[in-house]
């Protein structure tokens, strides 16, 4: 299967591209115009904030292509910045694509950013949950999380600070505030069932 | 539950780990890559990789090997050493660094901390420092710790968070080599001037340093020596730190 990596200059796409071909996905880059043909499924990736991320998606020319592969329900998976984007605004007045209604609150937490690995609780009967044993541990690195309007929508959640959704979706769209490319084999297993289970 | 960051250090110069891992012939083997990806299958929470990046061959060598360990690791990776300008930033972090580790041009030029957080965001920048106690305070030096600096401890510190710094490296030079234990008095008077996350670097040489620094709250502990000896392994470290009810992520 062939997943498209959306690079609009928001962090670098190494360990991503890495972790597609440990899972034996066709990674391509997807920078700009219309989303590159073939594709199964897509990556929102991203550190840092939203104020300029949404700028540069129309600047690059993806927003309208993404938003057109949202309707058309072709799977994404929001990492770290890109699940925020999956909402309506942030804090600092930055604006999200506005696919799942909530906000993107900065993370209540005496040290920021929450840099680290810490474990995700998986809501029982959500797509991903029953195949982790225990509660995972994931690598995160963030200072605001999202918080959803629609409960339904919380996948797991994670405690640093306060109680924040660490996983939502909702159904081809799927997002987690960790970083499961830098995760280990955790992060591997997580892709993979969502590979299995939402792309597929 | 949030679980603290065991964190290797690969020391290499000219594209060679300087000191290896024994039982492993990797003094011999040399090869950086090898090792972190060794690290990383083993149960490290993430790496540093020191490289001393002097020249525009030196860099091209370092871009080249990070280029290759981060295809074959899934874990953090930050890459420091010798780093002067933004280009030698961006060619790290395109290369497949996670973060890079800045100390002694941070010093000479605080903006670049600044730049550096702006364009890659701050979570990606972190400040390296190494201190050493005079009488009553920190001091921090630079070059390796062998220039002194005007900078008292706690307010490099609060500089450099006001610049940007997402996380600190920071080293006590009276406890690196010593292997006496983390060096915690100073670990908690910077703990007091920041907000971010710390990594603490300097004097692990058993696994009751490594206890004794967690249950003090430390949650990020650089090994060098330790592991280089061969004596001790990450999931021995590991193992035993679960025996002794200190919480650290496993299964690896």
């Amino acid at each position: 299967m062939q997943v498209a990596i959306v690079d609009y200059a928001m962090g670098n796409l190494g360990s991503l591209q890495a972790l597609a071909a440990r899972i034996a996905q066709t990674a391509v880059i997807w920078r700009q115009g219309e989303l590159p043909h073939g594709t199964d499924w897509i990556i929102l990736p991203g550190v840092g904030s939203l104020v300029n991320a949404v700028t540069e998606l129309h600047r690059r020319g993806l927003a309208n292509p993404l938003e057109r592969a949202y309707r058309d329900q072709i799977p994404i998976l929001g990492i770290c910045l890109g699940v925020q984007l999956f909402f309506e605004s942030g804090e600092e007045g930055g604006h999200g694509l506005g696919w799942l209604r909530g906000q993107v609150p900065k993370l209540a937490a005496p040290k920021t950013p929450h840099m680290g690995w810490n474990t995700v609780a998986f809501r029982p009967g959500t797509p991903l949950a029953d195949q982790f044993a225990s509660e995972p541990a994931f690598y995160f690195v963030h200072s605001y999380s999202v918080l959803p309007a629609d409960p339904e929508v919380i996948w797991g959640e994670t405690e640093y600070g306060q109680r924040f959704a660490s996983v939502v979706g909702q159904g081809a769209l799927v997002g987690a505030q960790f970083h499961p490319e830098l995760s280990g084999a955790q992060g591997r297993r997580f892709i993979e069932t969502f590979v299995r289970r939402v792309v597929a | 539950m949030y679980l603290p960051r065991i964190i290797p250090c690969l020391d290499v110069r000219h594209g060679r780990v300087v000191k290896g891992v024994k039982f492993l012939d990797l003094i011999d083997s040399g090869d950086p890559v090898e090792l972190a990806e060794h690290y990383a299958a083993t149960g490290a929470d993430e790496l540093v990789w020191l490289d001393i990046v002097a020249t525009i061959e030196d860099l091209q060598l370092a871009t080249d090997l990070i280029f290759k360990a981060r295809r074959r690791i899934d874990i953090p990776l930050t890459v420091g050493g010798g780093i002067r300008t933004i280009e030698q930033v961006e060619a790290l972090l395109t290369a497949g660094a996670d973060k890079v580790s800045i100390n002694s041009q941070a010093l000479a030029e605080p903006a670049l901390v600044s730049k550096v957080a702006r364009r890659f965001g701050s979570q990606c920048m972190v400040v390296a420092v190494d201190a050493r106690r005079e009488g009553d305070h920190w001091q921090v030096f630079r070059h390796g710790g062998r220039t002194r600096t005007d900078w008292e401890l706690g307010a490099w510190l609060r500089q450099a968070e006001d610049e940007g710094a997402g996380e600190f490296l920071l080293t006590s030079m009276d406890a690196d080599g010593t292997q006496q234990g983390y060096d915690l008095p100073m670990l908690d008077f910077a703990h007091q001037h920041i907000h971010r996350p710390l990594i603490a670097s300097g004097g692990a040489g058993s696994v009751d340093d490594l206890e004794q620094a967690l249950r003090h709250g430390e949650d990020a502990l650089l090994l060098a020596s330790l592991l280089h000896q061969g004596s001790i392994s990450i999931p021995g470290l590991k193992a035993e730190l679960i025996r002794r009810g200190v919480p650290v992520r496993w299964p690896i």
